[in-house]
């Protein structure tokens, strides 16, 4: 599954190395603010992130001076895709974890896959059948009941 | 009394329905991971994680090695029946596997396949037993220094072996000690990096990050892919169980290679980061090359299912040892064993073999149960287990999200981390795109806390020559080595992922 990727542009590597620098610029300069023993480490760690993808980052940007420019592939199926799992993570906190989990399943199923009625709803009722009966009611974990029911009551 | 301690854990393990129970419950769910292409080992383990929570964590710990144990032996089904492997691992089998299905010895292969994948197992679980011993007084001799440089040389293994980059796999390690120094410092009770968000003050939670790094990009790249992962189909009569019965019996007609390829799997697991395409591809090099007849390789030779499936299960034993004794994860799977036992309250390293090695002794047994287990099993259930491998990818990804996020919700005890599961998720699907090796990332957030807290105490014992103790100076070493072999190595492919 994994190797079937295709190559990215040299740019995009740049600009991962890039943000990674910013992040431990950022973390490493709010560690300054941490008494000494607190700040300690994360000031080492920072530090050896800092240096390592400072120089991976001359590296890259010098590749992508060096190389001729490349049309990136078009990202839009993975963006889609993302926005699907940002629909699950939005639709499991706002209506809970069973009705949520259900609510998503059935309607990845039917919009995204395109699969009948039956299957999209028989794969709701299988994740109710999951997390409800057997997570709720057989092993008494309490699950998450989503920001709308907490609004509600 | 590691002999009273081993005898004790396996008397234990089959007595008490408590730890038996979920032994039984994890194979077949493990085989039908393996066997359904696209799911394998790690998704197995997501899909797990939630209904690991109230359990006793011996029980936990049983469930999960019993279930990631078998997964090959599943993996073999399709990789045989249909030619489509059910994970990487389970590619070299294909090899020899679909050849011989399509001549119409499908059963023999599946066969020869089961059993050469528990004897493998059962080989790699006693590897194990036999390092107990071996590496119980160097786990002994483990001070704050050597724990400290322990977790340096796990990141920098992943890095070095994880695939074309060093620098990037070193990145990504520090990235991920640094995202472990969130939450409140064990040191003065200081918050760090919190934003003031109640739920980080905990950290941010290891079930929610490992599952964002690597399980979403894994489910966004399944679906964009959207592929129907078998389409043809072959005859139900072809795996009979008399065939599998001479396939079975060709493993022990070919026993001193069933013994030379697990030990390779055992040794190819002992190595951080090398993973199981490689002991698979390495065993059946060596099949091939060690036969007196070569040219029958590729065109349905039985050694040549023999040789990987023993290694791909006897690696499993091999990547325990550096998983459960040192805190270094063998592979990416071990990876999401290591954040699965975290979460049952087990930090693996060497304070666990010492406070817990009944516990140790109970997951070897596990592993030589669940082998010979799942083998059995399959045996009984693999014609109807074949249809499992018809199933498109698509349908899969809407209940491994749903089971990763309940497993988030549940394992950090918070909806917060939903934010954490989205903001890594996208740049775990990013590094995946970029070919970033993620696994030095999930290595550096699991020993994060661990290796703080090492570094602390050898600076307040030793100051700053703690990096002078003999120890430290193996462990220093070992990290140059390491480089050193980076340096010198030909190109390779990305492994640990």
């Amino acid at each position: 599954m994994s190797s079937n990727l295709s190559k990215p542009t040299p740019r995009t590597d740049a600009r991962i190395a890039t943000a990674l620098l910013l992040v431990f610029l950022v973390m490493t300069g709010m560690a300054y603010g941490y008494p000494p023993v607190t700040r300690s480490f994360p000031l080492l760690v920072g530090a050896a992130g800092i240096l390592l993808s400072a120089v991976e980052c001359v590296r890259l940007w010098r590749r992508v001076r060096l190389a001729p420019h490349v049309a990136g592939e078009s990202q839009r199926d993975r963006l889609v895709m993302f926005g699907w799992v940002a629909a699950a993570l939005g639709a499991m906190s706002v209506f809970g974890l069973v009705t949520g989990g259900a609510l998503f399943a059935g309607v990845f199923l039917k919009v995204r896959e395109r699969e009948s009625w039956f299957f999209s709803l028989l794969g709701a009722t299988g994740v109710v059948v999951v997390l409800h009966v057997i997570l709720e009611r057989v092993f008494g974990v309490t699950l998450y009941s989503g920001l709308l029911w907490a609004g509600l009551w | 009394m590691a002999d009273s301690s081993a005898l004790s854990s396996l008397l234990h393990l089959i007595t008490a329905p408590s730890l038996l129970g979920p032994m039984v419950v994890a194979v077949p769910f493990g085989l039908l991971f393996g066997a359904v292409p696209g799911i394998g080992g790690r998704f197995g383990l997501v899909l797990a994680i939630p209904f690991m929570f109230g359990m006793d964590p011996t029980a936990g710990a049983v469930f999960l090695v019993s279930m990631h144990s078998v997964v090959h032996t599943g993996g073999s089904l399709p990789s045989i029946l249909l030619g489509i492997p059910g994970g990487g691992p389970d590619a070299a089998t294909v090899v020899d596997g679909y050849p011989m299905a399509q001549k119409g010895e499908a059963g023999r292969a599946i066969g020869a396949s089961l059993m050469s994948s528990a004897v493998g197992g059962v080989i790699g679980a006693v590897a194990l037993a036999v390092a107990l011993p071996i590496v119980w007084p160097l786990v002994l001799s483990f001070g704050p220094s050597e724990t400290f440089l322990l977790a340096v040389l796990g990141i920098t293994f992943m890095a070095v072996v994880s695939g074309l980059d060093l620098l990037k796999g070193l990145i990504l390690g520090c990235l991920g000690l640094m995202l472990s120094f969130v939450g409140v410092d064990p040191q003065q009770s200081v918050p760090r990096y919190t934003f003031n968000q109640l739920f980080l003050f905990d950290g941010i939670g290891v079930m929610a990050a490992i599952p964002a790094i690597f399980a979403i990009p894994e489910m966004v790249e399944l679906a964009v892919s959207r592929s129907s992962v078998a389409r043809k189909v072959i005859g139900e009569s072809t795996i009979g169980f008399r065939q599998m019965a001479v396939g079975a019996g060709d493993v022990f007609t070919h026993w001193w290679l069933t013994v030379r390829a697990s030990l390779i799997g055992v040794f190819i697991g002992l190595v951080p980061g090398l993973g199981g395409e490689v002991a698979a591809w390495v065993s059946y090099g060596h099949a091939v090359q060690t036969s007196p007849t070569p040219e029958r390789f590729g065109k349905g030779a039985v050694e040549g299912v023999i040789a990987p499936d023993s290694a791909n299960n006897s690696k499993e034993g091999g990547a325990l040892l550096p998983t459960l004794f040192f805190g270094i994860p063998g592979s990416a799977s071990m990876v999401f064993l290591l954040g699965a036992l975290a979460a049952l309250g087990l930090q693996p390293g060497p304070q666990l073999v010492i406070t817990h090695l009944d516990l140790v002794w109970t997951l070897v047994w596990a592993l030589v149960l669940a082998n010979i287990l799942g083998s059995v099993m399959l045996a009984a259930l693999g014609r109807w287990m074949s249809l499992l491998v018809h199933v498109n990818g698509g349908r899969i990804v809407p209940f491994v999200l749903v089971s990763i996020v309940t497993g988030a919700v549940i394992a950090t005890g918070s909806i917060g981390n939903l934010g954490v599961l989205f903001v890594l998720g996208a740049l775990g699907t990013l590094l995946k795109r970029c070919r970033w090796p993620r696994a030095p990332f999930a290595i550096g957030l699991v020993l994060g806390s661990v290796t703080e807290r090492a570094y602390h105490q050898a600076w307040a014992l030793w100051g700053g020559t703690f990096l002078l103790r003999p120890g430290a100076i193996v462990l220093l070493l070992l990290i140059a080595a390491s480089l050193v072999f980076y340096v010198l190595k030909p190109v390779q492919a990305d492994t640990a992922d």
